[in-house]
């Protein structure tokens, strides 16, 4: 294939004047776009991928943001190469949404709720192009095809709440594709999606792409969505690109040792490990802030920490014969959506729907299923958070549902939940010390603040993070290290009981492994019995000795964690496992294979 | 990202945004220059007043004016006029004590405040004809009983702004509880209640007050406890329990009762502090529309009673068939104007430091 320029970033330097000084998200960054290639720009957030994106559209807020310097040329194929950044904003207005698109990451928040998605669409079409309304409509409705919605009329006349999450980026994208831009950037536009939707959306990017020939900058944390759709692949670390090249080689042989821990921190299917690598295996820092490179090889790393099967039958041997110390039976949460003139509920949601379930002591149970299938629900509903509707949950021998206010507060003590979003999960008012002790003080444990608050400094170490951050308050940290304060509240009451309801979805997939494998730590080390929720099939094989698969509020499937991933035996535990991205070598071959062929 | 330095020093929300305020100039500046008048404003008998600060008679030093202090809370040092050797009937004339014992040269003397008049001392026998227009002794003329203006607008001020303080207080604790209960406990208690608080929203408060003020005598405190339960708290009401409607559903909350945390201290301890933002920035706001309530209240003579220094009811007395008597109307009024500017400023620079909304925009 030809390969013609499109777009050249040179030496751009995007920073941002924050109260803490001056942030240089981009720094010395250039790269290439070429005509009809998809270049997947991939690090964790803070890597400033998003930012060198945002600037080719000149989206920075500025204030605090500047582009500090660099050219971006855009080979107009009319006009030749033209630097955006040069242009006034009239002019650049010429180019978005009409030359260079954009999707985002939140399809919820990106469409305005007050216009119907058809309109919303006309409207780009109209705002670039002279043609009628009527005309508008057809071409809105022509994209609504191409992109797959079902029933393009009714999507036209629909307003956003009226669809689901893969439908509104469905939409995101028709409008993106509206004035048939030669580049579109598609800022994480899955992150937020769950899997099976994912893979129909990188689908419908991969064909639409070959069909309309435009170049794609895909923005993804996740290598394996990268190993799905991208021809060429960046590697960003702070500010700076580590690592560029075909995405075949990139994954055959990544050179930076950043590059490696990514690709070997995600939770492999295969397998069976005791703890993921991470980055920090592969690289560390010396005392002058030279990058060392520590192990070199992936599989090294992989090698070192898996488990053998066998091991794996011994442990679930031994938690087999244990009594249960949680059951679930026929649990139901039903909330109600309609009423009649009295008052009497006439319309249900069931959230959770006739669900049963018990759990031994140190087990740790996996709840998989894509949002809507009543796995938070069920989470809350045990611990009673959540109004159930019928069932019994017993804890240790006691009904849960039957306890008065005092029995629950100490049963409180022995469960515990560790939330999905780190950002508000903690009270932004209080200092990480305050928050600590906050159950202790609530139970009455130990004598004086004085204490307690040595108790939260050890837990901060647990949770390996420096003790002396206790006066600081929760908008000083980063997702990860919050979650490790919600992990570290959690443990202040010494419970027995865990649910982690979500508690790695929010974090980069390098940061995830960090946290999960802190969970994994605690369990040994406290013999934690676990109720892991998540919408992330791998993430939940890795953590779980048993697995429950949820739909609509029922249970499909359950069993060993590995019988149901290598046999799974209903048809939506298979859809799972198959909308997984793996980023293994053989896919990225036969797509680029098939990629070839096509272009012959 | 950024780099941190080792004295990084932690900081809250609530601290930063003092930070930011304390940046915003006009508004800082403000907030000193009206915090420092009002502190002065309790020195005021020090200052304006018709008492000596001391008079030395017969050997021994006396303090008339010390007892005036915070609302005559220290003992009042009562002295007949003829405890200093005058002739008059009744308290003791310092003005003309000074003028005697300079005459009489025996080694007693009076120290006057800095204003040798109070705002209810009727002058009638020093001016002709009251009111009287601005001269060197009256700096803003004297009022139609021949009291004088600069000594009742300066207690004036003290007067408004303790109002507007008290009442902005209580309407914030009261709606500050009722708002939390309504959102956080929602359900029937919501419905109801807010229903209730619809209704109550329509009673005519203005008239209200009047009405009862033409047989109750309102003093600063049955005044506040009016306006508190017939108006001020409301719209509180309506902030708070939108805040905790919208953070109670927040994790944070989740977390709390999953640790066992009782209701008082999830509404109070969790939840209050995010919540006070937007009753935060209306507060400077909420003070001025304090002033300007007691303000037209006074005005219209349904206000504090009589012989309180008020600035509405100099203003209406200015307000006769011409405006002759211009310096009754003009020196409260241009009072009026530099307070509640220079709480606007405060207000704005609240409001800029609170809202952590971006002002910059995208191009």
């Amino acid at each position: 294939m030809k390969k013609e320029l499109l777009l050249q970033v040179k030496n751009l330097k995007t920073y941002f004047h924050t109260e803490s000084g001056l942030v240089k998200a981009v720094d010395d960054v250039s790269f290439d776009l070429y005509k009809g290639e998809t270049l997947g720009i991939v690090g964790e957030s803070g890597s400033g991928k998003s930012v060198s994106c945002l600037s080719a559209m000149r989206l920075i807020p500025m204030p605090p943001g500047e582009i500090a310097g660099g050219e971006i040329i855009y080979h107009d194929p009319e006009k030749g190469p033209i630097d955006l950044l040069k242009l006034s904003i009239d002019d650049m207005r010429k180019y978005r949404g009409n030359k260079i698109s954009m999707i985002f990451q939140e399809p919820m928040t990106s469409l305005n709720p007050v216009f119907t998605c058809g309109y919303q669409v006309v409207e780009v079409i109209q705002l670039h192009q002279k043609v009628s309304a009527e005309e508008a409509k057809q071409r809105t409705l022509a994209l609504f095809e191409e992109v797959k919605l079902p029933n393009p009329q009714r999507i036209f006349d629909a307003y956003p709440h009226q669809l689901s999450g893969g439908q509104k980026q469905r939409v995101m994208i028709a409008m993106a594709m509206a004035c048939k831009p030669s580049i579109l950037i598609a800022d994480e536009p899955t992150t937020a999606l769950d899997v099976t939707v994912q893979k129909t959306i990188l689908e419908l990017m991969n064909d639409l792409r070959h069909e309309v020939g435009m170049s794609v900058m895909f923005i993804t944390h996740d290598l394996g969505v990268i190993a799905e759709v991208a021809d060429r692949v960046l590697v960003m670390y702070k500010g700076k690109i580590v690592e560029q090249g075909s995405v075949l080689d990139i994954f055959n042989n990544p050179q930076h040792p950043y590059t490696k821990g990514l690709m070997a921190c995600r939770p492999p299917l295969g397998k069976r490990l005791s703890k993921l690598p991470v980055v920090s295996d592969f690289m560390g820092f010396d005392a002058q802030g030279n990058m060392v490179t520590k192990i070199n090889s992936v599989e090294d790393a992989l090698k070192a920490v898996e488990i053998s099967p066998e091991e794996t039958s011994r442990r679930l041997m031994s938690l087999e014969q244990q009594a249960p110390i949680l059951q679930v039976q026929n649990l139901k949460t039903y909330f109600p959506t309609e009423k009649n003139f009295f008052g009497k509920v006439t319309s249900w949601v069931k959230a959770v729907d006739d669900v049963s379930f018990d759990i031994k002591p140190g087990e740790t149970l996996g709840l998989v299923g894509e949002s809507g299938c009543g796995k938070t629900t069920l989470g809350r509903t045990i611990l009673r958070l959540a109004p159930a509707t019928e069932g019994k949950v017993i804890y240790d021998g006691k009904s849960i549902f039957d306890l008065d206010k005092q029995a629950l507060k100490a049963m409180r003590r022995n469960m515990q939940i560790i939330f999905q979003d780190p950002y508000s999960s903690l009270n932004p008012r209080m200092t990480i010390g305050d928050a600590i002790i906050e159950p202790l003080k609530i139970h009455n444990i130990l004598a004086n603040d004085k204490q307690r608050l040595e108790k939260a400094a050890d837990l901060l170490t647990t949770v390996s993070m420096s003790p002396d951050h206790l006066n600081r308050y929760p908008h000083e940290f980063s997702g990860g290290q919050r979650q490790r304060i919600c992990i570290a509240r959690a443990l202040a009451l010494e419970p027995k009981f865990i649910i982690c309801d979500e508690s790695v979805s929010a974090l980069d997939v390098s940061v995830q492994a960090q946290v999960l494998n802190l969970l994994i730590e605690l369990r040994q080390k406290y013999q934690f019995t676990y109720i892991f929720i998540s919408h992330d099939l791998s993430v939940v094989k890795f953590m779980s000795d048993r697995m429950v698969v949820m739909n609509k509020g029922k249970i499909e499937e359950m069993g060993y964690a590995d019988d149901v991933y290598n046999n799974p035996q209903q048809e939506y535990t298979k859809k799972l496992i198959a909308a997984i991205p793996e980023g293994r070598l053989e896919d990225i071959q036969k797509r680029m294979g098939r990629l070839g062929a096509g272009a012959n | 990202m950024a780099t941190k330095t080792n004295d990084y020093k932690s900081e809250s929300i609530f601290q930063r945004r003092v930070r930011n305020f304390k940046k915003i100039k006009r508004a800082y500046y403000s907030l000193i220059i009206i915090v420092s008048l009002y502190l002065l404003s309790f020195l005021a008998p020090l200052l304006v007043n018709n008492k000596a600060l001391a008079v030395h008679y017969n050997g021994s030093t006396y303090f008339p004016a010390i007892g005036d202090l915070f609302w005559e809370s220290i003992p009042v040092q009562y002295h007949d006029a003829s405890f200093f050797g005058q002739t008059a009937q009744g308290e003791a004339n310092y003005r003309e004590l000074k003028k005697q014992y300079a005459q009489e040269n025996k080694g007693n003397w009076v120290v006057m405040p800095f204003y040798p008049y109070s705002p209810n001392e009727v002058l009638l026998g020093e001016v002709s004809q009251p009111p009287t227009k601005p001269d060197n002794k009256h700096w803003f003329g004297t009022d139609n009983r021949g009291r004088d203006v600069l000594a009742r607008v300066v207690y004036g001020f003290q007067i408004s702004i303790t109002f507007a303080l008290l009442l902005t207080f209580f309407s914030y604790l009261l709606g500050t509880i009722i708002g939390a209960c309504l959102g956080y406990f929602g359900g029937k208690l919501d419905i109801f209640g807010m229903r209730f608080i619809e209704v109550f929203a329509f009673v005519p408060v203005m008239f209200l007050i009047m009405i009862l003020s033409s047989f109750m005598k309102p003093s600063i405190i049955k005044l506040v406890a009016l306006l508190t339960i017939f108006g001020g708290w409301i719209s509180i009401t309506y902030f708070i329990r939108g805040e905790y409607l919208r953070e109670k559903s927040k994790e944070y909350t989740a977390a709390a009762i999953a640790m066992g945390a009782s209701d008082f201290s999830i509404m109070f301890k969790h939840i209050l502090p995010n919540a006070l933002t937007p009753i935060i920035t209306f507060a400077p706001f909420s003070i001025i529309s304090n002033i300007t309530a007691l303000l037209s209240l006074d005005f219209l003579g349904f206000g504090l009673r009589p012989p309180t220094p008020s600035w509405g009811e100099l203003i209406n007395q200015g307000m006769g068939e011409d405006i002759s008597f211009w310096w009754l109307i003009v020196t409260p009024l241009v009072m009026m104007f530099f307070t509640l500017l220079t709480i606007t400023f405060i207000g704005e620079g609240v409001r800029q430091a609170f809202d952590p909304r971006e002002y910059a925009r995208l191009q």
